[in-house]
């Protein structure tokens, strides 16, 4: 039965009571948050009923820093050594120790146990116990077998990787036993074999960085061939700098007169094979930076067989490339298939920069430049490359061609960079462009082609007239506190963030304060509109225009007034601090009264 | 008859010597005043603290003390305060924690030589939470410290652990606290929560008051499950806020600052974030202090200031160290693991009895308070207690399987005995009071269930098997050599490794791992030669393992051979 108004004011009473004196010390019960929680529709509803308490303690919000030396003053590492060989969250029994020892009995037996073996771990998993220290733990039972059947290992590696997915919680469990597992090198070839598979996402790629890291300071150094091995194929596959620096101080250390080495250059060919022309660019760099400080004299030969595995082949230098396109000897047959080829080259972006510079069969080029792009099979980074090269050409023939392209149904990204091309070649089309990208819903608005606006300095003033337009006209439409508004102000923040002040319209200052809710009248802000969330999308344009010239003509009242606001309402220190650190920077001068302590 | 016993509170952050001595019938304590602690009026506890700290100045001199401490502020290089965390492991800095403790035990030394001449015994306290490793530096630390004094010439160094030592004073000299709630047929249970500086130990025993003397009975296979999760943790959390307190005011970006200054301001915040504790634990309303700024560039225009704290701020900071949440390491949570691993639960336990430094935080008395809901009682003199326990726990020795008396003075001891057998047990606790007189104690025996069992199994790691175990939990010390019954074999020309580990059994999801011992041949033997392994425990339980290859005379583990 709901409650009556006069039982809701009671309740709303007693907790109001009973949290204030529970706040006295610092702590909330969980039946009383759940009461909060139930009485209050919204978060801020909850935080401004606690606010409203008086006595309530000023919230206090944890400390984010973390330090770089541990309690004894020692330098602290990302992870910990601890004596335990389980963690918390990987509790077992004596039979699940058991059952993983049969399944792998069953798999050196060569069945295939997949789905058995994934059934023990969701089981445990659902006891909210991590499988994995217990199940690699219990294959020690049966190591001699096991770890001499490389199908085994390599079917147990796979359900390990595909069990952790991107869950950062698994990827915890597995740096526990790399960190504190070291003297069992047998399970820890297994853990690394896994996370040779592990594909990074968004959630997991801190913790897989993190994992990275222990690999790397841990197994670097590894006398046991196998499980160097491991770590060399680890630190090729999830491309970084120091990945590949520490794979070539693997190589430089494998003893290339007994042929061993052999199985680590085929490696390093496959890897380059596979990699896109980024990671080859990048394995690229660390191999010739790694060349000046890795290799020695003695080295030579080493080196001389690790350039030939990253070889490609088209590696030339691009100007002799342009010179071979310009001589006069060179067919117009030759000249296209060079250019053809040099696009799907990691040098392909070099061509691009440097495309003004092809004299000879240039109508040719643009029109085979202009045949690729109606290509359906092409990634949006080969399309920027060509759409770019046709406008270094300046070549006028893209237009049709791209106008017809934007006729059909295409996504939108790439809809995008076709906007980008044709304002280029009509300044007509700026204002197309401009309302793309302030509607544009996909989130690599910061593609950075998208972004090249400004090596066109001659329109700067009128993208920023068509920001303007676009903005006035969505608030006229939609209101200034739309979907449509918060989505423009975005994208415009995005687009800025690489961009000159020349692209921003001075008339949008008071749009953006509009925003916020600010009434420049009284100086006030709307509570709901002027929260961190709005404050965090105009900054991220005001940052690229505020400077110490037009803040006190333009924005010094405004934001003191944002400053009190905060001071007086807000509870979020870090917000004060961050006003209060621009005012200072741009004015000079610290706000007074800043510290709500004092 | 008269005896001088002495035991040194060796802590992470503050080191005491309690003077114990025995005559005239009755034993008297007294705290010794070292050189290095702080200068305050004698009844101060704080003035019979000596800061764990030590400096190892420029010049080759080393300072151990408050003098040390303060040079925190401006050399923090060689400055190494909470080493005592660092014992048993390997450091990337100059000097090992090791070497430290010898340093600061040698202040100590140097007090009771000077008081009382050689002939004394000593005992000094190890955590219980501590590993073999941990346990067996603070011996060779006392061993290097004791050198030159004339202490410890059989080579022998007396440790005892804390939580049973501050349970034996406690028993002894707080017995107001559980006097009215003694059963007087069955054992009456107390938890005894040690919140040191650097380790925290939990301890869970039954005792029974009876016409012998008092039963006890010590549960849990070990105790101090969360080891190195104590007060330095706490400071540690009130230094990253300062340090954030700080970084905002002069609008610094960790990442852009070297790390030789952020090391110098953390280690200076990590001080005063002690202080800061020491002080607002006192119901001071706040603390504030002025950073040590020289030598570190900061912008120009903003103004140097103070940082400050008050008790809510602090209470804020410290409440995830003290309230379990979302999984992570804090007091409760520590408690709880304690009492599952007992398979016990809080209605288990008659009262609740808390000592060390933290046990001054009204937050976590309060929290355990309603955690437990039992009653909860604080050590009058925390900071002493355990070294109290110490000092008295000097005159234990194992008489018989089954017991150890606490005094086996024969003569005074057997008169005590019959004079306490006869006593109300009410009678039997002495006032004790804070400052340089502990107070007497009068004797009562003590007889202790199992005492001489090791409490934790050992196992090795062995190829292509779970760990084997080689030593029962059950098993007694000390113990002279003793074989195992393992099979092993050399898997080198040039080595053996001996991988072991600690816990209840092979199956047990807290075994822990200690550390791997090694014997190195000189000259290469044959892959694949057996070699029979055996061990033997001392009486502070310190395990060595010895190895006979091809039948010859065992090599102890750790070692070079030119076998």
């Amino acid at each position: 039965m709901p409650l009556s108004k006069i039982e809701k004011r009671k309740l709303k009473e007693k907790l109001q009571k009973d949290l204030k004196n529970q706040l006295r010390y610092q702590g909330l019960s969980d039946a009383d948050r759940t009461e909060l929680w139930n009485q209050c529709e919204t978060a801020d509803e909850a935080v401004d009923l606690l606010a409203a308490m008086p006595d309530t303690p000023p919230p206090s919000p944890p400390p984010n820093y973390k330090s770089r030396t541990d309690s004894s003053g020692s330098p602290r590492t990302p992870y910990q050594i601890q004596k335990q060989l389980f963690d918390k969250m990987s509790a077992f029994t004596r039979e699940d120790i058991q059952d993983f020892i049969n399944i792998a009995q069953a798999t050196i037996a060569g069945n295939v146990v997949r789905y058995e073996l994934l059934d023990k771990m969701n089981k445990m998993a659902l006891k909210k116990h991590s499988p994995l220290q217990c199940m690699v733990y219990a294959t020690k039972d049966v190591e001699a077998d096991f770890y001499r059947d490389e199908n085994a290992v390599r079917q147990w590696a796979g359900i390990i990787a595909d069990f952790i997915s991107n869950d950062i919680e698994q990827v915890r469990r597995v740096i526990h036993m790399l960190v504190n597992w070291k003297m069992w090198s047998k399970q820890i070839r297994l853990l690394m074999t896994a996370a040779s598979e592990l594909i990074v996402t968004e959630e997991t790629k801190d913790h897989i960085a993190l994992l990275d890291m222990v690999i790397r300071d841990n197994y670097s150094n590894s006398t046991d061939d196998a499980l160097r091995f491991v770590v060399y194929q680890n630190m090729l596959t999830r491309p970084s700098r120091e990945n590949y620096q520490c794979a070539f101080e693997i190589l430089r250390r494998v003893n290339f007169l007994h042929g061993a080495y052999q199985r680590y250059i085929e490696e390093l060919k496959e890897v380059g094979k596979a990699a896109s022309s980024e990671n080859l660019d990048l394995l690229h760099e660390v191999f010739v930076s790694y060349c000046v400080v890795g290799f020695g004299i003695q080295d030579e030969e080493k080196r001389k067989r690790i350039e030939l595995a990253l070889k490609r082949e088209s590696d030339s230098h691009i100007q002799d490339f342009i010179e071979y396109i310009n001589d006069p000897a060179t067919s117009e047959a030759d000249a296209l298939k060079a250019v053809e080829d040099c696009l799907t080259t990691p040098q392909g972006g070099e061509l691009i920069a440097n495309v003004k510079a092809i004299k000879q069969h240039k109508a040719a080029i643009q029109d085979l430049l202009l045949r690729k792009l109606q290509k359906e099979q092409l990634t949006l980074n080969d399309r920027k490359k060509l759409c770019f090269s046709l406008i270094y050409m300046d070549s006028k023939k893209a237009v049709p061609k791209i106008n017809q392209l934007l006729s059909q149904p295409r996504p939108d990204s790439e809809k995008l960079i076709y906007h980008f091309v044709l304002s280029r070649y009509d300044q007509k089309h700026i204002g197309k462009f401009v309302n793309e990208m302030l509607s544009y819903q996909k989130e690599n608005i910061e593609e950075k082609p998208l972004l090249l606006i400004q090596r066109f300095p001659q329109n700067q003033d009128l993208v920023a007239d068509a920001v303007l337009q676009r903005m006035q006209q969505i608030r006229r439409a939609y209101g200034v506190d739309s979907a449509e508004m918060l989505l423009a102000v975005r994208n415009y923040g995005a687009f800025m963030k690489s961009n000159s002040l020349d692209l921003y319209p001075k008339e949008l200052d008071q749009l953006l304060f509009s925003y916020l809710g600010y009434e420049p009248e009284t100086k006030t802000f709307n509570r709901g509109r002027c929260c961190s969330r709005n404050l965090d999308d105009v900054f991220h344009i005001l940052d690229n225009v505020m400077n110490k010239e037009n803040y006190s003509t333009r924005y010094m009242e405004f934001m003191q007034a944002l400053f009190d606001h905060f001071k007086n309402v807000d509870k979020s220190p870090e917000l004060r601090d961050t006003i209060k650190k621009k005012i200072s920077k741009y004015s000079g001068i610290a706000p007074p009264g800043n510290d709500p302590r004092s | 008859m008269t005896v001088i016993c002495y035991g040194i509170d060796l802590g992470t952050t503050h080191t005491v010597v309690i003077r114990s001595e025995y005559s005239n019938g009755e034993w008297k304590n007294e705290c010794l005043q070292l050189p290095g602690c702080q200068e305050l009026k004698e009844n101060d506890t704080a003035a019979y603290l000596l800061p764990s700290v030590v400096h190892y100045k420029k010049d080759g001199t080393v300072v151990v003390g408050q003098a040390a401490r303060e040079a925190v502020k401006y050399d923090p290089e060689h400055v190494y305060f909470n080493s005592k965390i660092g014992l048993g492991g390997n450091t990337d800095r100059e000097h090992k924690a090791v070497d430290c403790a010898a340093e600061i035990l040698k202040v100590c030394f140097a007090a009771i030589y000077v008081r009382d001449g050689e002939n004394v015994r000593i005992c000094i306290s190890v955590p219980a939470a501590f590993s073999q490793d941990k346990k067996k530096e603070v011996e060779e630390a006392a061993l290097k410290a004791g050198k030159d004094f004339g202490f410890f010439k059989d080579g022998n160094v007396r440790t005892t652990e804390e939580p049973y030592a501050a349970f034996l004073n406690i028993i002894q000299c707080e017995k107001e606290y559980y006097s009215n709630i003694l059963h007087p047929d069955n054992p009456t249970y107390a938890m005894l929560i040690d919140i040191g500086g650097g380790t925290l130990d939990i301890i869970t025993c039954g005792f029974t008051f009876d016409s012998d003397g008092l039963h006890v009975n010590f549960r849990g296979k070990s105790p101090g499950d969360a080891d190195e999760f104590a007060g330095a943790c706490f400071d540690q959390k009130l230094m990253e806020k300062f340090m954030q307190d700080f970084l905002t005011h002069y609008h610094l970006q960790p990442e852009k600052i070297s790390d030789e200054v952020l090391r110098k301001l953390e280690n200076q915040f990590q001080i005063y974030g002690e202080d800061t504790k020491k002080i607002l634990c006192a119901r001071e309303k706040a603390y504030e202090f002025t950073p040590d700024i020289e030598g570190i560039e900061l912008p120009p225009d903003i103004e140097p200031f103070k940082l400050s704290m008050n008790k809510q701020e602090m209470d804020a900071v410290l409440k995830p160290l003290i309230v379990n949440k979302d999984g992570l390491e804090s007091i409760d949570s520590c408690i709880v693991k304690h009492l599952q691993h007992n398979m016990m639960s809080f209605r288990d336990i008659d009262f609740v009895y808390l000592t060390g430094g933290m046990s001054k935080y009204d937050k976590i008395y309060e929290h355990i308070k309603d955690m437990t809901q039992r009653p909860v009682y604080r050590a009058k003199s925390p900071l002493l207690c355990t070294a109290l326990g110490i000092a008295t726990a000097v005159h234990v020795e194992i008489r018989d399987d089954k017991c150890v008396d606490y005094f086996p003075l024969v003569e005074a001891s057997r008169a005590a005995a019959d004079d306490a057998s006869s006593a109300d047990p009410e009678q039997t606790a002495a006032p004790q009071t804070e400052g340089a007189d502990a107070g007497t104690v009068r004797e009562i025996p003590i007889y202790i269930d199992a005492p001489n069992q090791i409490g934790a199994a050992f196992f090795i790691d062995v190829d292509g098997g779970l760990p084997v175990e080689i030593i029962p939990k059950t098993h007694k010390f000390p113990c002279p050599l003793e074989f195992c019954d393992v099979k092993l074999c050399t898997t080198s020309q040039s080595r053996i490794d001996l991988i072991i580990f600690e816990g209840d059994n092979r199956y047990d999801p807290d075994l822990k791992l200690l550390k791997l011992k090694t014997i190195h041949f000189e000259n290469a033997i044959e892959t694949g030669t057996p070699v029979k392994l055996s061990f033997k425990i001392d009486a502070n339980k310190i395990i060595t393992f010895f190895g006979s290859i091809n039948g010859a005379k065992p090599i102890q583990f750790d070692c070079y051979t030119g076998n």
